[in-house]
């Protein structure tokens, strides 16, 4: 299939000498491998592509698995999916597999002969799992812990304690949107990639790092766990209306109010500045004294006319960190966004689908590998 | 003879203050680099005194502090007076790598932005975590980590569904706590650069790029399919690529997360909580109130036994301190025993060749000041108004 990249309003990105360009990484994950466990692996070979790195991707003889798994709303069955895929896997090699296992095994053995790193889920064949001078090792859970039915997501969100942070207390717990879970793995799993090339590199040593996604998103909780282990009276659970950061709606969708204790003059300034409130900031100072909840219905009866644009400019005037909720579609033309030259095209016969690119810039430009490396087209500006 | 891990050799001169940039510059010291923290009596990271969630302190100063610092030696230096200044350079000298998350121009103001560094040491990398990068017309915004995720895109899909957007809030701040993940393997790869090409690097990380990076699918499919409203992206704990799944409230009333990876496991819990089973929307509707009857008739017991024999996940919701006292049970890493005593940050991820260690407890204000400004011969103690 013909495959082009064009990186959106970026005329240099192919001059970024990218760092990774010397390195071959190979995922390999079973048929045993949990959603999870693939996104997760897919994740971490993706931030190796996109830094440069040749990567193959070993499927089974059907083909890239994630290539079945919808987006919803967007895609509402198998046929639609492509959305995840295309974010994922765009730029690497795929090798698919026949259904005959020592012929498969051979070519592994051959493809990872030939790899700087690994990334395998747990479970790929020990003769394959460390011929790699480096490997990373992703699982679920860590290895004295087992359960019936591999956890999914929402199970390791529940495991870890996030879960009981969002949302309402009456109400279930709520879980972050998309795969936060296996992304935040995959970010580790490359850390972890990284590690052992360190180690190659400045000790000359082989490297096995071992990558829990449970471990992982304890790690990501650890605020919570403390407070846990210091004030194990006060245990912050789903807070809902009272949290102290939330979402407010406003004229035109809503904008996240957050603050810090030092922010509230600031605050107090720019709710006088409504002149529907009595008292102005010695009233709301005051009130504020007694209750958070009061000032989070004053902020709420600011924000309820304005749109996100002028609450955003009226607290970044003051210096207060509030913020609007953008939506896929608004972030595609968000003017921080396309200075950064943030996102990449995709385009597939039929197809012109965006993607962000890595969220760095290497010594003042955007990074970015071609997204394919069979057909590959770098365009001026749009 | 200490043990060699992956960075020992390294030399890091640590600017990160609160979650971000110190974090970061913790898992670098883990991974065996020397890691100087740099702060002064005038501008001490505010998490060492910090006191918010739950975080008060445990001792001299905020246990946020102590989680995030660990390992790493501390220097007094006031970087807004021209010793200070100087002995920074200095110290420069022989680092490889600054850390900061400063505001966006602050270390420009300071004479420590990356043309100045790489004069006094044309090797050096700087790694520069901000809440919208270098560079942009919001880049001068302040952001705590969950503006970020609604200005990213996160907040747009979590939430009730068909309700608001919500943020992961004050007690989670995820962008602070995944960029450091992120951040670690990046500079990393600076350092792999900067050795090859004999040359300084500087990466400009942006927090808010890295949700919008975390949300990339959901871009991919906006921009070929158009138009989500609010409310609409918002699905509660339903799937993202909708296989069945939510949390429901036993008979002792505590909620478990439920998942049904395949279509087999979802037709064999249609069966057992008599919904009827494969098909369109009023079917997942049935399945939803029938599954969400038997488990509030069911103990955990055998809600996780009876699904979990038809392949269907079944876990507690646990709250944070129901996580602590698994601690005893397991192989955990990502909190453990500190050297001072007490609970500290771990790590993300095991190195199973030489593995990654917590050695030291986090520093107080300049307790290495003297032996570290030695090393470049300047002496704390008679210069102390202008160093610390």
């Amino acid at each position: 299939m013909e495959v082009s990249v064009r990186i959106c309003g970026c005329d240099n990105a192919s001059n970024v000498d990218l760092p990774l360009s010397s390195f071959t990484v190979v995922e390999v994950c079973t048929a045993s491998s949990s959603l999870p466990q693939r996104i997760a692996v897919a994740m971490a070979g993706k931030i190796a592509r996109d830094l440069g790195a040749h990567v193959f991707a070993v499927y089974g003889p059907d083909g890239d698995p994630l290539g079945a798994v919808t987006v919803e709303p967007y895609e509402r069955s198998p046929r639609e999916a492509k959305a995840l895929s295309t974010f994922l896997n765009s730029g690497k090699e795929a090798i698919l597999l026949s259904r005959h296992e020592r012929e498969d095994c051979e070519r592994i053995a051959d493809i990872v002969t030939h790899a700087d790193a690994l990334l395998i889920s747990t479970g790929v064949a020990e003769n394959i799992a460390l011929k790699a001078p480096v490997t990373v090792d992703l699982a679920v859970l860590p290895p004295n812990i087992s359960t019936a039915v591999p956890p999914s997501e929402l199970g390791l969100f529940a495991l870890s304690g996030m879960l009981d942070l969002v949302g309402t207390a009456s109400r279930e717990p709520l879980m972050l949107g998309g795969h936060q879970a296996a992304y935040s793995a995959g970010c580790a799993a490359f850390s972890a990639m990284m590690t052992g090339f360190a180690e190659r590199e400045f000790q000359g040593r082989d490297a096995h790092l071992v990558v829990d996604m449970l471990n992982v998103l304890m790690w990501l909780n650890w605020k919570a766990l403390a407070a846990a282990e210091i004030t194990p009276s006060e245990i912050v659970s789903r807070e809902g209306e009272d949290a102290p950061w939330r979402t407010v709606p406003c004229a035109d969708g809503h904008v996240a109010v957050v603050y810090n204790d030092r922010d509230l003059p600031q605050i107090f300034d720019l709710l006088a500045d409504d002149d529907g409130l009595p008292g102005g900031q010695a009233y709301l100072k005051s009130r504020a004294t007694d209750s958070r909840h009061d000032l989070m219905e004053a902020i709420k009866r600011w924000c309820a006319p304005r749109t996100r644009r002028q609450i955003t400019d009226a607290a970044q005037r003051r210096s207060i960190p509030f913020g609007p909720v953008l939506l896929p579609h608004e972030l595609l033309c968000d003017p921080q966004l396309i200075f950064r030259q943030s996102f990449a095209s995709v385009v597939t016969p039929g197809s012109d689908a965006q993607i962000p690119v890595l969220p760095l810039r290497w010594n003042g430009k955007p990074v970015h590998a071609p997204l394919n490396p069979t057909a590959v087209s770098v365009e001026a500006p749009r | 003879m200490k043990p060699q891990r992956a960075l020992t050799g390294f030399t890091v001169l640590d600017l990160g203050i609160m979650t971000a940039g110190a974090a970061t510059s913790a898992l670098l010291a883990d991974a065996g680099a020397r890691v100087i923290k740099i702060e002064s009596e005038r501008y001490p990271d505010p998490f060492r005194k910090w006191s918010g969630a739950g975080l008060t302190g445990r001792g001299s100063s905020a246990a946020a502090f102590d989680f995030t610092n660990r390992n790493k030696m501390g220097v007094s230096l006031d970087l807004k007076t021209q010793r200070g200044r100087e002995a920074f350079l200095k110290l420069s000298k022989n680092a490889d790598l600054v850390v900061e998350n400063f505001r966006r121009g602050v270390l420009e103001k300071l004479g420590l932005g990356f043309e100045e560094l790489r004069k006094q040491n044309p090797r050096i990398v700087l790694a520069s975590l901000s809440s919208q990068g270098d560079v942009g017309p919001e880049a001068h915004y302040k952001s705590f980590g969950s503006t970020l995720e609604a200005m990213g895109g996160l907040a747009a899909i979590t939430g009730y569904a068909g309700e608001n957007p919500q943020v992961s809030g004050k007690s989670l701040n995820f962008p602070d706590q995944a960029v450091s993940i992120f951040a670690f393997g990046a500079i990393i790869a600076a350092l792999l650069a900067a050795k090859r090409k004999g040359q300084g690097e500087h990466i400009d990380i942006s927090q808010r790029e890295l949700i919008l990076y975390m949300v990339g699918e959901y871009i991919a499919a906006e921009s070929v399919r158009h138009g989500s409203a609010v409310g609409e992206l918002c699905r509660g704990n339903a799937d993202a690529s909708g296989r069945f799944q939510g949390c429901f409230r036993t008979a002792e009333r505590r909620w478990v997360a439920i998942t049904a990876p395949n279509e087999t496991a979802r037709n064999e819990l249609a069966s057992i909580c008599g919904a009827n089973s494969p098909g369109d929307s009023n079917s997942q509707r049935d399945l939803l109130a029938a599954v969400t009857t038997f488990v509030a008739q069911s103990r955990y017991e055998i809600v996780a036994e009876v699904f979990g024999k038809a392949g269907v996940s079944v876990t507690r919701v646990l709250a944070a301190n129901e996580v602590l006292n698994n601690l005893k049970n397991a192989h955990w890493h990502a909190i453990m025993p500190g050297p001072a005593g007490g609970l500290v940050k771990g790590v993300p991820f095991l190195n199973r060749i030489s593995p990654f260690c917590i050695e030291r407890p986090a520093p107080k204000l300049g307790e290495h000041s003297d032996s570290i400004l030695a090393e470049i011969n300047e002496h704390p103690s008679t210069t102390s108004t202008d160093l610390a």
